[in-house]
């Protein structure tokens, strides 16, 4: 019954991660940015909802949507006036510049809140209720909805709305987007927003299930990475099967076959980009 | 005094670096900028920051030619510099159960030991470009430390038993204080920092070399058009990755004397491997110019000589507290405003104006 408890918690877990792919596989393909602040976009999310838990009692799942359309607001920004300034340059300085602001927020991040350890916890946070012998915590089971709902959220954002259009066809040819009449700025901006928010909503639910610190969160960066890589870049069903596949690597490689989990994960992601570098369920990415 | 050595060293590194001067004041810069850093622990009272700013010069320099040269990005060098230190300290410590050999020995070995292990790892991410390359080495920066401190390589009953500590703490013998005669010359202050110089010196030497070969000009080609070098004649695949095995071994060599002035490895794990230290050499090398044989020196010079200056100006604990911060602002700052550094004013005759730091912004936005 342990194997399956495994399971679960691999799936669970797997959801949050599946939302972190997701932020992270928009920017990557429609902007063709790889965005290292992303994890930064998390932490600071963590910390936003932890602060409206703690000074004004506020649920974490009642901030939520504040949260999200706080990192939007600090994305949209970002993108407008800053990372749209070097777009057209080589994709090293992209990197480096998201690189850059990954440093700087997290730096900030322990001048201001300190390194030490803290997590919001509302008073369901360690209840769990049980199916069988199987326990399933009540923030985990939140988590999951919420991250199911916001993928299927985006996914009509981007298929069924005029706005959703327009990001993909900037993705697909910017010369031919621009010629149609769309802001390619504006429109970077919105997608950069969106995948901070995306990494918000991670963030905040992260907030509930371990305890964060502002230096914990880099290993999210090459944990995104490899979600998108192993589903595929551009495809929103990918990001959630590389997630649900990486919640299970993660248990089960934290389990029973080391406790470095980072490094099971880098080996499958070498593995994947060496042998099939388009990912399961995707396209080739920019190279 | 730090400070002015700080200055007057990038003075002559940027003489020697203008390619528009007569070659024999390039050469008298070069012979007097050695020279400077020779007498530099006699004339000053504490080496300490030139032996930082030495030994991040060496590490840039083995930054530089990966993603300088070669145009690889690579994120993952400090990996490479922790693990130098690291293997260094098995083969040096003298605890029970350590070898015990002298640093001439234990430095060069882990240098060694370390490259071959970057050549290895190098053939698979070598085989990814952009950002996927990136990624990768990303990856590795991650995953190195952990796997040090793995008890199934290096714990009591692992493959190394006990090499890294495996749970004990993991010392450097303490750098004997040299005597000359009657006089005691301190080792930190005198040997340290000539250890320091060395690497220093070992980076600077082998980019020079470098730059003129044919293995350099390979690298610039595939940095250009990777296609293009690998149909001109250049076996891209082996010129990668002995581009990587140097690199790392640059990183290994500044990793292993910083971590021989550290001394306890198991306390200072934290800092070898962390973020400061993966920015320090790419910001160094972004300051001076990627990818030139005098911009890491030059680059080192002017961080640590800020670092010095604003040490001077404000007490220096509050000052440490924020130089994470300061430090992702200077690689904002610069890839933003002045991507080819300060090479930009030194190799060509571009003035220096407001506009020019307004010129990449207008060339690359949307």
């Amino acid at each position: 019954m342990d194997f399956v408890q495994h399971i679960l918690n691999g799936l669970l877990q797997g959801c949050i991660l599946a939302l972190i792919g997701l932020g992270f596989s928009l920017v990557w393909g429609i902007l063709n940015i790889i965005n290292l602040a992303h994890a930064a976009f998390i932490m600071l999310a963590a910390y936003v909802t932890y602060f409206l838990w703690s000074l004004a009692g506020i649920d974490p799942f009642i901030s939520l949507p504040l949260t999200m359309a706080v990192l939007f607001g600090l994305g949209y920004i970002l993108q407008r006036y800053v990372i749209n300034l070097v777009m057209g340059a080589t994709i090293l300085t992209t990197f480096l510049l998201t690189f850059g602001f990954e440093s700087l927020l997290v730096n900030l991040a322990l001048r201001l809140f300190s390194a030490d350890t803290r997590q919001t916890k509302p008073i369901y946070a360690n209840a769990s209720f049980s199916i069988g012998p199987l326990y399933v915590p009540y923030t985990q089971l939140g988590a999951v909805v919420v991250a199911l709902l916001l993928t299927y959220l985006l996914y009509l954002f981007l298929d069924h709305t005029r706005t959703g259009s327009s990001i993909r066809a900037v993705g697909q040819d910017r010369v031919a987007a621009r010629l149609m009449g769309i802001d390619i700025g504006r429109t970077y901006a919105l997608t950069f927003g969106i995948g901070a928010a995306l990494a918000a909503a991670s963030g905040t639910l992260l907030s509930t299930t371990s305890g964060f610190a502002p230096n914990g969160f880099s290993a999210f960066n090459v944990l995104a990475f490899s979600v998108v890589v192993l589903g595929g870049l551009g495809s929103i069903p990918g990001a959630l099967l590389g997630g649900l596949v990486f919640g299970l690597v993660y248990e089960f490689g934290g389990t029973y076959v080391l406790s470095q989990r980072d490094v099971v994960i880098f080996a499958i992601l070498i593995l994947v980009l060496v042998l099939r570098p388009t990912g399961l369920l995707g396209r080739e990415g920019y190279r | 005094m730090n400070l002015l050595i700080f200055v007057v060293g990038t003075g002559l590194a940027i003489i020697a670096a203008r390619p528009l001067s007569p070659p024999r004041l390039r050469r008298a810069a070069t012979t007097a900028l050695i020279a400077l850093m020779v007498i530099a622990p006699f004339i000053t009272s504490s080496t300490s920051i030139l032996f930082d700013a030495l030994t991040a010069m060496c590490i840039a320099y083995g930054w530089n030619i990966i993603g300088g040269f070669a145009g690889y990005a690579a994120f993952g060098n400090v990996a490479y510099l922790g693990l130098g230190a690291f293997v260094a300290a098995g083969f040096m410590s003298r605890q029970p159960g350590h070898l015990a050999w002298p640093w001439f020995v234990g430095i060069p070995l882990a240098v060694v030991i370390v490259s071959l292990i970057a050549g290895a790892v190098g053939i698979v991410v070598l085989r990814l470009r952009g950002h996927y390359f990136s990624i990768a080495t990303l990856g590795v920066g991650v995953a190195m430390p952990q796997v040090i401190t793995s008890d199934a390589a290096f714990g009591s009953h692992g493959l190394f038993p006990n090499f890294f500590g495996g749970g004990l703490p993991l010392n450097f013998p303490l750098a004997d204080d040299i005597r000359v005669g009657g006089a005691v010359l301190d080792a930190d202050r005198f040997f340290l920092y000539g250890l320091g110089l060395g690497t220093a010196l070992a980076g600077w030497t082998i980019t020079r070399l470098l730059a003129r070969s044919k293995f350099g000009y390979g690298l610039v080609a595939i940095r250009e058009n990777e296609e293009a070098a690998e149909v001109m004649g250049v076996n891209t695949t082996i010129s990668k990755v002995l581009a990587y095995m140097l690199s790392a071994a640059l990183a290994a060599l500044g990793g292993a004397v910083i971590g021989y002035k550290l001394t306890n490895m198991t306390t200072e794990a934290e800092a070898l491997f962390s973020t400061t230290n993966n920015l320090q050499m790419i910001i160094i090398c972004l300051i001076g110019g990627v990818g030139t044989l005098w911009g890491p020196w030059i680059g080192a010079f002017i961080l640590f000589g800020l670092q010095e200056g604003l040490r001077v100006v404000s007490s220096s604990a509050e000052f440490l507290a924020w130089q994470g911060v300061i430090f992702a602002l200077l690689v904002v700052l610069v890839v933003l405003f002045l991507p080819r550094g300060v090479m930009l004013f030194v190799a060509t005759r571009t003035r220096l104006t407001w506009r020019v730091f307004a010129r990449n912004l207008v060339a690359h936005r949307v």
